[in-house]
């Protein structure tokens, strides 16, 4: 087979796939599918270039969508004028200006060496000032919270352009990345893994109990589109401009990065990610780079949670799932072959059709498994049936994993440099 | 022996023999594939062409765990003991394969090195690094081996831990155990050695007793440093 | 007097506990990030799927703890740790071992670790529902309160039953594990690997043994503390991540593929996180007459929300990794 043929073939399967669905289930459906598809490509395209081009391994991809999401809400959402006419705004004015002090308090004291101050003693001030600052902070949040919950509800958005809260998004996300990156990237892979994973916990649980700044479970909606919302010009038409949309974003992204790639910055990620200490002793900066492509895959990864969440046109914190945002986007990558764009791009298709399509399908066949059940052995079927139902759909994504590893390491679309070299 | 890394063999070509109870060194310049020849004989490597003989039998594709109960001690160059482990549980832990008493073995080991008698049942890892070489060749020796491998085990040590280690190699090699010794220190090593060997390049250069090499003017001025 | 009372209650008692079940989590935790050398994020759902294994039997013979006067799922610990300790030896033959035989980079082996909690947590929750569970919905939780001899105090010391157990199973196994890595060959080969694996594999110490014997070890103590943890307050399926973060900051704490340091760094997570959510202007209020009537007392003064619990372990987790990254046993870093 050339190296082609493989990829015509998979993607002809993709098609044929899209195709029945749109027989089946009708355009506005479809339209759908496919910007939800596109989507998870942005954020296949954001995994991949880290773990496959630089093996970072991120385990919180729901942390940097939810941080994307938020900051598009917190830009484009219309603003609230109930809250800029409150106390709110001089509340949250006074808690700046106490953020700004305790800040520039800490700033001083790492400066405390050139008092002729000890590193022990500086690091054990640092660290009680740092503990005090952060009692003084939350403790000082919870009033000015109640205010402007009282009052306004929440603070509303900026009422920016949608496009500029993407981009917002995905700079916020990468300077979260950057934060975590710091701490963590020196270390082996294993502790990003952890950080990233509890970091995801973190930006969930504070996006969904800070009702002043998200509404947090009551969640925000409708979110403001790029492009006309089909209650201007219906289902079918406002969904194939947002298609467009997308469909010119992942296609930049895909060539600025296949031309990364075949760059030699992209055989610099894929030294260090093969052979650390040789790319080290070469005189790579690995740490540095790693950082680099870390910040800007979770940038990715900001903007794509950013264009899914609007596109689904509610902010709903507690909707954010490790599951559905962090480990499918995982079997997007490893199925898809990870470093390999086209790879990811296929990735995304395939695994959002099935998994999708799986929900509809595991319902049916429970369904019917309960109703044989009943006919013929009377089992009584639990009631909560359909929820336990749709968790067969963790046990084969788990199941997709594992298989992915050991039987097509490389996916099945592997990326460019292991193609072009067994040909 | 043929072997190396993948692609271009390190060694080329190399033949080593040593009789029971002698002791043999390997010298020669960086890179010249002293420890891959030593890897190589012990099987961390493979070889690609050539064989390993052991009292005989041929042994080359024994994996490197299992020349261990054949009587083939090997001190790697660096982590070679288990620093949390005591010094006594170092020990042990290189009797693992026996399933005998091996109370006496650790006893001669004491006596060999009696440093580690009144550290025994302190951490590995706190000893000095002359302490620590002693540990590592006392887990090898817990077998009872009739061969020894020592990678560099003077490399790092100071002058005095040299000789230190230099002189109980000689004594180990007196109670019949043969000890292949790769050397940095090539003129100390040399001094004790019954065959030396020197490679450069991957190849035996020469190979002759210790005394003719040290004497030799032409291995003198190239490996010996005048 | 009570607010001491209180504050033994909320901090010593429940950090105890928690710590305890760190403990138990993070000792398997390391002992498998040192000898296998990838964290394993499998690990809070084998904990998960020991409690449910108690609880299967517990429904099966609700009788049994009345015989010995302990409650029943108490009784049905050493089922749910030898079912848990076969299944991590089975998981790791079907999943890892042909990873690991392809000599793959172990980060690899943190993937498939991911793609094995996912299809427990699916089977657990498809069989269990997500709904979470009681073990005393027939039995009584007995409840035990130690009156203090002083005139002020009006409250009691509370511990609960499955409280006490907890604290002495922990005691317990950790004297167990004890003895096992210092008086066994095993219990030695399985140091050395985890300090030196290259060295250990030359020694001829039988890796495949040792990492048979990590994994029995690692799913005992975790299907312990699922059990200890689940009988102490409820079995939710869905504890996963919540137990996941805490159990690795443990273990980094204590040092990677340091048993005991895993022991210390649970029990400081788990300080610290019932630290950290205390309220402490209860421990103000009788210092009240002594502070001047400009500062207001606030009701609530923790230093972190309850909700943000999940913060402590990583803040710990981020300065440990930032200061001391061997952490405080001088474990590896990987």
């Amino acid at each position: 087979m050339n190296r082609y043929q493989r990829e015509i073939i998979l993607f002809s399967i993709a098609l044929v796939a899209i195709l029945v669905i749109l027989i089946g289930f009708g355009e506005a459906y479809t339209t759908r599918l496919m910007v939800e598809i596109a989507c998870h490509a942005v954020l296949a395209l954001g995994l991949t270039i880290q773990w496959g081009y630089a093996g970072v391994f991120n385990a919180g991809v729901m942390g940097f969508m939810a941080v994307g999401a938020f900051v598009t809400m917190l830009f484009s959402f219309s603003i609230n004028d109930e809250f800029w006419s409150s106390e709110g705004p001089g509340a949250l004015a006074g808690l700046g200006v106490q953020i700004l002090l305790l800040t520039i308090f800490i700033a001083a004291l790492t400066q405390l060496h050139r008092f002729g101050i000890s590193q022990r003693i500086k690091t054990a001030c640092l660290l009680t000032a740092l503990i005090i600052a952060f009692f003084v902070f939350n403790n000082a949040v919870e009033p000015v919270a109640r205010v402007i919950e009282s009052q306004a509800g929440f603070i509303g958005g900026f009422g920016l352009p949608v496009i500029v809260g993407w981009i917002a998004g995905g700079i916020t996300a990468a300077i979260v990345a950057y934060g975590i990156g710091k701490a963590c990237l020196g270390l082996r892979s294993d502790y990003l893994a952890i950080a990233t994973l509890g970091f995801a916990e973190i930006i969930k649980a504070i996006l969904k109990n800070a009702d002043w700044l998200t509404r947090g479970t009551l969640t925000v909606s409708p979110l403001p589109w790029p492009v006309p919302t089909p209650n201007d010009i219906g289902f079918v038409l406002a969904r194939s401009a947002y298609l467009s949309l997308m469909a010119v974003i992942v296609v930049a992204m895909f060539l600025l990065l296949q031309r990364a790639y075949h760059a030699p910055w992209g055989r610099m990620m894929r030294a260090i990610r093969d052979n650390e200490v040789a790319a080290a002793a070469m005189g790579k900066d690995v740490n540095f780079r790693r950082l680099e492509i870390f910040v800007l895959g979770s940038g990715l990864i900001g903007i794509g949670g950013a264009a899914l969440t609007t596109f689904g046109r509610i902010f709903d914190p507690a909707g954010f799932h490790p599951l559905k945002n962090t480990f499918v986007i995982w079997v997007m990558v490893l199925v898809g072959g990870a470093g390999s764009n086209l790879g990811a791009i296929f990735g995304a298709t395939a695994i959002y059709i099935i998994w999708t399509m799986s929900e509809p399908l595991t319902l049916f066949v429970f369904d019917v498994v309960a109703n044989y059940g009943t006919e013929w052995f009377n089992w009584e079927p639990p009631a909560d049936l359909a929820a336990r139902a749709l968790q067969t759909r963790v046990f084969l994504i788990g199941l997709t994993i594992t298989i992915a590893l050991r039987y097509v390491p490389h996916g099945l679309i592997p990326e460019d440099a292991r193609r072009l070299r067994s040909v | 022996m043929v072997s190396g890394y993948g692609g271009e063999p390190i060694l080329q070509g190399v033949d080593i023999a040593l009789e029971a109870g002698r002791i043999g060194v390997i010298v020669g310049p960086n890179g010249a594939g002293k420890s891959t020849a030593l890897k190589s004989l012990f099987g961390l490597i493979s070889l690609d062409q050539g064989r390993v003989l052991f009292d005989g039998t041929d042994i080359t594709l024994v994996a490197p765990d299992k020349r261990v109960g054949l009587g083939i001690g090997y001190v790697p160059q660096e982590m070679n003991i288990f620093p949390s482990l005591t010094v006594q549980e170092n020990l042990e832990m290189g009797a693992i394969i026996r399933d005998d008493d091996f109370s006496h073995v650790i006893d001669q080991t004491f006596e060999i090195f009696p440093p580690l008698k009144d550290k025994r049942y302190s951490e590995a890892g706190q000893l000095s690094g002359g302490q620590r070489q002693m540990v590592a060749i006392g887990r090898a020796l817990m077998v009872e081996p009739r061969l020894l491998l020592l990678d560099e085990p003077t490399v790092g040590l100071s002058p005095a831990f040299v000789q230190d280690i230099i002189e109980r190699i000689t004594s180990i090699a007196r109670s019949g155990v043969g000890i292949l010794v790769v050397e940095q220190n090539a003129r100390r090593a040399l001094e004790i050695a019954d065959t030396g060997f020197v490679l450069a390049g991957g190849k035996n250069l020469y190979t002759d007793t210790g005394e003719n090499l040290l004497n030799d003017p032409e291995v003198a001025r190239s490996f010996l440093g005048g | 007097m009570n607010e001491l009372i209180f504050f033994i209650n909320k901090v010593i008692i429940s950090g105890t506990i928690i710590g305890c079940i760190y403990a138990l989590g993070a000792v398997g935790a390391t002992l498998v990030f040192g000898i296998l050398r990838f964290a394993n994020f499998a690990h809070a759902d084998m904990m998960t799927v020991g409690a449910f294994v108690a609880l299967v039997f517990v429904s099966w013979f609700p009788g049994a703890g009345s015989v010995v006067g302990l409650p029943t799922g108490f009784v049905m610990l050493p089922v749910a740790m030898v079912f848990v300790a076969i299944m991590s030896v089975a998981l790791d033959r079907m999943f890892y071992r042909p990873l690991r035989e392809r000599n793959v980079k172990p980060i690899l082996l943190l993937v498939a670790s991911i793609g094995v909690m996912l299809m427990i947590q699916g089977l657990v929750r498809l069989f269990a529902g997500t709904a979470p569970r009681h073990f005393f919905s027939a039995e009584k939780k007995d409840i035990f309160r130690i009156e203090l001899p002083f005139e002020l105090s009006t409250r009691d010391i509370v511990i609960t039953e499955p409280q006490i157990l907890l604290i002495i199973t922990t005691i317990v196994c950790i004297f167990c594990l004890h003895r096992f890595l210092t008086g066994t060959r095993l219990g030695k080969a399985m140091r050395a690997m985890s300090d030196n694996p290259d060295l250990a594999l030359i020694t001829g110490i039988n890796t495949d043994r040792v990492v048979s014997a990590t994994w029995m070890i690692a799913g005992t103590l975790a299907a312990a503390g699922g059990v200890l943890l689940s009988l102490d307050v409820i079995l939710k399926p869905d504890l996963s991540f919540n137990l996941l973060l805490p159990i690795f900051a443990a273990a980094i704490v204590g040092g990677v593929g340091r048993p005991y340091g895993a022991i210390a760094g649970g029990l400081l997570v788990g300080f610290t996180e019932s630290l950290a959510i205390f309220n402490w202007s209860i421990l103000l209020r009788p210092l009240a007459p002594y502070i001047p009537d400009w500062v207001e007392i606030p009701s609530k003064l923790a230093f972190v929300p309850t909700e943000y619990k999940i913060v402590v372990p990583f803040v710990i987790l981020i300065v440990v990794l930032i200061w001391r990254p061997t952490g405080i046993f001088r474990g590896q870093v990987l």
